[in-house]
């Protein structure tokens, strides 16, 4: 009777991992992707570093360097970022970075951050960007990026070399799961060819200071290296692929 | 375990498989929007500098921005807007608090000079006193024309209304000395109606 009452348990929690596959992912070792998809019909593709944990974070810090040679985009835009979900979630995020090419303006380069949140249900609740005032600067000028949550005045903090840029709102709540590192293109005509992360770390509330992303538990991290991205041509679109130096 | 609970944990058994099969299928419904109002507050005016964009040329600017990724024949439409120093638009209209200056020295301690940190303030704030137009309107768009950057997972979409649009309330926050528009984003199914401006 116990080895009936252990299966049908076994069954049950199969199939709440076979519907809820979410679920499984708090150990998913990503390391480096590049991938596009189609996105509501625009072409996006995605290199990250991915890292997904239960912990009290509350911060996420980058350097990156202004692409050298820049981003060719003149079809639409193209930027490296630093992606910090809030509020312990995976659809709440803000997030920085260099860009290059914008709305009737191709050539156009400068820092910027952002923030969006949905719902538990896909709905979604409210999106808004906008431009740093911090400039870009040269191809190849290092900045360094720094996302984190102040109890006072309860928000999270967008830095840049240090400075405050932009402080988002308070509805971005405490604690982030998931940091995500890397470049996004608008369109897979743009020339996007690497990504150079130096010093990613985290902020841990619960010993009060910074640690690199080797430092994660669990461990899914690799090393801060150059990341290149090649992106399929117009017949692959869904399809990217990278590697590292 | 008797019969009678071998029967009963199965039944559960049964109950929970289904209602977790139903909660994913159908993982949520659209809901309808939910109106933040602000009519009962009344803001006061401030006196626009010679040189400066005027109310019109700055609604203009947005409704061009929105128009950029919008199918033919859409216009946006029940258009709203304020003039407001950036960090009193961003504080009453986006529940977004300003920095302090205690606040601001406590962040600083340690990296910076007294100098530098006023230097820094000051920036800060003549940022936050800068007069900017506060422009929202309803917009509805085909999700190709919905931008985003980094969304949260490149499978998440948004749910549409009857299948076919998103009706969004754009948002842009404009320079009311250069026109440039220095912030722009979209509610989803929260929709906001903007304090009265005498």
């Amino acid at each position: 009777m116990k080895h009936k009452i252990k299966v049908l348990l076994a069954l049950m929690l199969l199939t709440i991992i076979f519907l809820f596959p979410g679920t499984m992912t708090i150990c998913k070792n990503t390391h480096s992707k590049a991938y596009g998809y189609d996105n509501y019909s625009n072409y996006y593709a995605y290199g990250y570093i991915n890292w997904i944990f239960k912990r009290q974070w509350t911060g996420g810090s980058v350097k990156f360097e202004n692409p050298n040679p820049d981003y060719e985009t003149p079809n639409s835009g193209a930027n490296q970022t630093i992606w910090c979900s809030t509020n312990s979630s995976y659809t709440q995020w803000v997030e920085a970075g260099y860009a290059k090419g914008k709305q009737g303006d191709s050539n156009a380069r400068y820092l910027y951050w952002a923030s969006g949140r949905y719902d538990n249900n896909g709905n979604l609740i409210e999106y808004s960007e906008g431009d740093c005032s911090t400039p870009p600067g040269v191809p190849g000028l290092v900045h360094k990026y720094t996302i984190i949550y102040y109890d006072n005045p309860g928000c999270f903090m967008l830095f840049i070399d240090g400075y405050l840029e932009q402080t988002y709102s308070p509805e971005f709540k405490k604690y982030i799961r998931k940091i995500e590192i890397g470049l996004e293109s608008q369109d897979y005509r743009n020339v996007c060819g690497k990504v150079h992360p130096y010093q990613m770390s985290y902020f841990s509330e619960n010993d009060n200071s910074w640690h690199s992303f080797a430092q994660a538990n669990p461990k899914v991290y690799t090393s801060a290296r150059l990341y290149h991205f090649k992106w399929g041509d117009s017949r692959h679109k869904d399809y990217g692929e990278d590697w590292i130096e | 375990m008797d019969i009678k609970s071998k029967r009963i944990l199965i039944i559960l058994t049964i109950v929970v498989v289904m209602l977790v099969a139903l909660l994913n299928a159908y993982p949520g419904k659209t809901r309808s929007a939910k109106v933040v109002d602000m009519s009962s507050i009344t803001l006061p005016s401030y006196q626009l500098p010679n040189g400066y964009i005027t109310k019109e040329q700055a609604i203009r600017i947005a409704v061009k921005a929105a128009e950029w990724h919008l199918h033919k024949g859409e216009k946006p439409r029940n258009i709203q807007c304020l003039l407001l120093p950036y960090g009193i638009g961003r504080k009453i209209l986006y529940g977004i608090p300003s920095v302090s200056e205690k606040q601001f020295k406590s962040l600083e301690k340690g990296r910076l000079n007294k100098e530098e940190l006023n230097q820094y303030i000051n920036k800060y704030y003549e940022r936050d006193s800068k007069l900017m137009y506060f422009v929202i309107m309803d917009v509805n768009r085909y999700p190709g024309e919905v931008f985003m950057r980094f969304p949260p997972n490149p499978k998440f979409k948004p749910r549409l209304i009857d299948g076919k649009y998103l009706t969004t309330q754009d948002t842009y926050v404009i320079d009311a000395q250069t026109g440039n528009i220095i912030e722009h984003g979209y509610y989803g199914i929260v929709k906001h109606i903007y304090p009265e401006q005498k």
